[in-house]
């Protein structure tokens, strides 16, 4: 099954990063962004989203508030919920599981741990 | 009679008035404070989130481009972004602390894991410079735990790694070692960077830390904002600093940090 990932982060450098990193690497991934959580919360309707990348500090909806609404919907059961993080020191994996994530990536965005996170093989290792 | 409850009526109008006058100035200076301290979180958060943006694009470009003059450019852009994120945080790190808004949240872990994470994380950085760093447990160091603020402790012994390998020349080591004291109070860090006194650089770094009352590091290019915010910190969790030279052998730098002190968060405001 082709992955599809949500990146929801309200800056766009940000946002576009994971994106860039596997389109280069030609991962046989679909990447789909959006910059808020009731832009996020639409686009899980509308698209078979697998993993979800998201922005913990968010004006208007956090990204707390996003993940208590998609967990709240038993249909979204299977989605990875991986957040997405500037905080060097909260980037704690077991932090993040108690509010609820599967996973966390912290930024800088680095490929290794992005693949990681996504469950897909990494090339520099396979070399 | 009347005379004297007039006064009293007067004495009382004058009470309230400044009451009243009090209480909007100590309203207005809440206000004041309350958006000064939400400009910063502001201002902090927006600057981390262009400095990642530029990190996590030129380490892209780095990974991927076979040109070396591109693959050095953007080496040099992601080192530049890196060291100016380090300084900003530890200016808003300092901004909570000498506002008196720093938080303490303590948890229970591990220190020889938190120690060696740390020392790995510098790994990369004294590789490039051609630094051997590497750390020591004891025994019972080992398998003890610290109720403290995790955060800040690793906050602490990262700046001073970080400083302690910049300042230090190739070939020469910094040695981290970590134990416990006799009745279990105080968990002790003893930074050791192999340096001799007439030349080194190096000591001069922890002179100044030493010695260092405000943040004038007038000869430390770099690491002079990460290491006031670290002496700072320490003495914020109550912890001791103490500077050792051994003339021509070593300079030690001896942090000991409460294992125990707190039994629940708190903060200062």
């Amino acid at each position: 099954m082709k992955k599809i990932i949500l990146v929801v982060d309200d800056n766009l450098i940000n946002r576009m990063l994971p994106s860039h990193i596997l389109r280069f690497f030609d991962l046989n991934v679909q990447v789909i962004e959006c910059e808020c959580g009731e832009d996020a919360l639409r686009m899980l309707r509308v698209h078979q989203v697998t993993h979800v990348l998201l922005d913990i500090f968010m004006p208007q909806m956090s990204g707390l508030d996003v993940l208590n609404e998609i967990k709240a919907v038993p249909a979204y059961a299977h989605i990875r919920l991986i957040a997405y993080t500037a905080d060097v020191f909260a980037a704690e994996a077991a932090q993040f599981e108690s509010m609820g994530f599967d996973d966390a990536l912290l930024k800088p965005l680095k490929r290794a741990e992005l693949l990681r996170a996504l469950n897909m093989p990494n090339l520099d290792e396979g070399a | 009679m009347y005379k004297r409850a007039q006064a009293r009526s007067v004495q009382e109008v004058f009470v309230r008035l400044c009451l009243s006058r009090l209480k909007s100035w100590i309203f207005h200076e809440h206000d004041v404070v309350s958006i000064d301290s939400q400009l910063m979180d502001r201002l902090s958060h927006e600057l981390r989130t262009s400095l990642t943006g530029i990190v996590g694009y030129s380490e892209f470009v780095e990974s991927t481009s076979a040109e070396p003059m591109v693959n050095f450019t953007a080496k040099m852009i992601r080192e530049s972004s890196q060291n100016l994120a380090r300084t900003s945080n530890s200016f808003f790190d300092l901004y909570r602390l000498e506002h008196r808004r720093m938080r303490v949240e303590c948890s229970v872990f591990s220190i020889s894991t938190l120690v060696t994470e740390v020392v790995r994380l510098n790994q990369k950085f004294a590789l490039e410079r051609d630094v051997n760093l590497f750390s020591t447990c004891s025994r019972d160091t080992y398998l003890s735990h610290m109720n403290s603020d995790a955060q800040k402790v690793r906050q602490v012994i990262d700046a001073i790694v970080f400083a302690a390998v910049q300042s230090a020349a190739a070939g020469q080591s910094v040695h981290v070692d970590v134990s416990i004291d006799e009745n279990k109070r105080f968990m002790k860090l003893v930074f050791i960077s192999f340096n001799p006194l007439s030349s080194s650089s190096q000591n001069q770094l922890f002179k100044d830390f030493w010695h260092n009352k405000s943040y004038q590091f007038s000869l430390q290019e770099g690491p002079g904002i990460e290491l006031a915010l670290a002496k700072k910190m320490i003495y914020f969790l109550r912890g001791q600093v103490e500077y050792l030279s051994l003339s021509n052998k070593s300079s030690n730098l001896i942090v000991k940090l409460p294992i125990n002190s707190y039994d629940q968060s708190w903060c200062f405001i």
